[in-house]
């Protein structure tokens, strides 16, 4: 099943390679929103659902906490899920995103297949590889 | 922290991030460039915490577009050098991350968006602190600096 990504970081380099690596691990992509900020993000989210939210932490504008913060206060998004790519992998700073209510959180650096397999464990997909 | 502590650090991190990210080996510590002049990239990443500092990190003109072409998936002939310089700022920030995740145990630290300049190596406020190693045909140097508490 092709599903609907949301991608948000400020980096367009990043949002690419995102992008990039979805499409190398297989992982199945129906269509790549982008954003560079949870308030663009949020906008995106008024005109139409996705699956799932990647999310940078440290962006302008409104960063990744606030965007994860009304995205579980809205009633209409809080069944997406959100999962975190950031590169602070101290486990105090995953902890506080998972309690905010992310579902998962990828550290940079990752490997391709570590981004496909929390994907595939957030939305509960079976890998067939 | 001793230069050669540093430097193992350095290579740790960039390696990794090389390899996960950019799908490319950081191959062995090379010698400085024997100049400052030319075409190089440069990104700091200065970090907030206990202690503060920065994170400094430097590639050739042609090892960046390798690089840029490798994690954007992109033709040499398609890239901007805007882009290019995105990329370093992300390898930059990417490689300061992984530096302190190691130090972890003893500190807690935040990072800031990376300052990206083009231009010769002089632009560095402190080029003698960095360690260098080859990659792609080209050379990437890298530095650790904290600053004194305050």
């Amino acid at each position: 099943m092709p599903f609907r990504i949301l991608i948000v970081d400020d980096s367009p380099a990043m949002r690419s390679f995102v992008r990039r690596v979805l499409d190398m691990s297989g992982f199945g992509v129906g269509q790549c929103l982008e954003a560079s900020n949870g308030e663009e993000a949020l906008a995106l989210l008024a005109g139409g659902a996705a699956d799932v939210i990647l999310t940078d932490i440290n962006m302008p504008v409104m960063d990744g906490e606030e965007l994860i913060r009304r995205v579980e206060a809205d009633e209409r998004l809080r069944t997406i899920p959100v999962v975190v790519i950031s590169t602070d992998r101290t486990t105090s700073r995953i902890d506080s995103m998972l309690a905010l209510g992310a579902r998962g959180y990828v550290a940079k650096p990752f490997r391709p297949e570590t981004l496909r397999d929390e994907l595939e464990r957030v939305l509960e997909v079976a890998h067939d590889a | 922290m001793t230069p050669e502590a540093s430097r193992a650090l350095l290579a740790e991190a960039a390696a990794e991030v090389l390899e996960k990210m950019f799908f490319t080996e950081l191959m062995d510590e090379a010698p400085p460039p024997e100049t400052l002049a030319g075409d190089w990239i440069t990104a700091r990443v200065r970090f907030r915490g206990s202690p503060p500092g920065a994170c400094r990190v430097a590639v050739g003109e042609g090892g960046a577009a390798a690089i840029a072409s490798n994690f954007l998936g992109l033709e040499p002939d398609q890239l901007t050098p805007e882009r290019v310089r995105s990329v370093i700022g992300e390898l930059a920030n990417m490689i300061c991350g992984s530096l302190l995740s190691r130090l972890e145990a003893r500190c807690r630290f935040s990072l800031a968006s990376p300052e990206i300049r083009a231009g010769g190596l002089e632009i560095l406020e402190a080029p003698g602190r960095m360690h260098w190693f080859e990659f792609e045909g080209s050379f990437l140097g890298a530095s650790l600096e904290m600053e004194p508490e305050t």
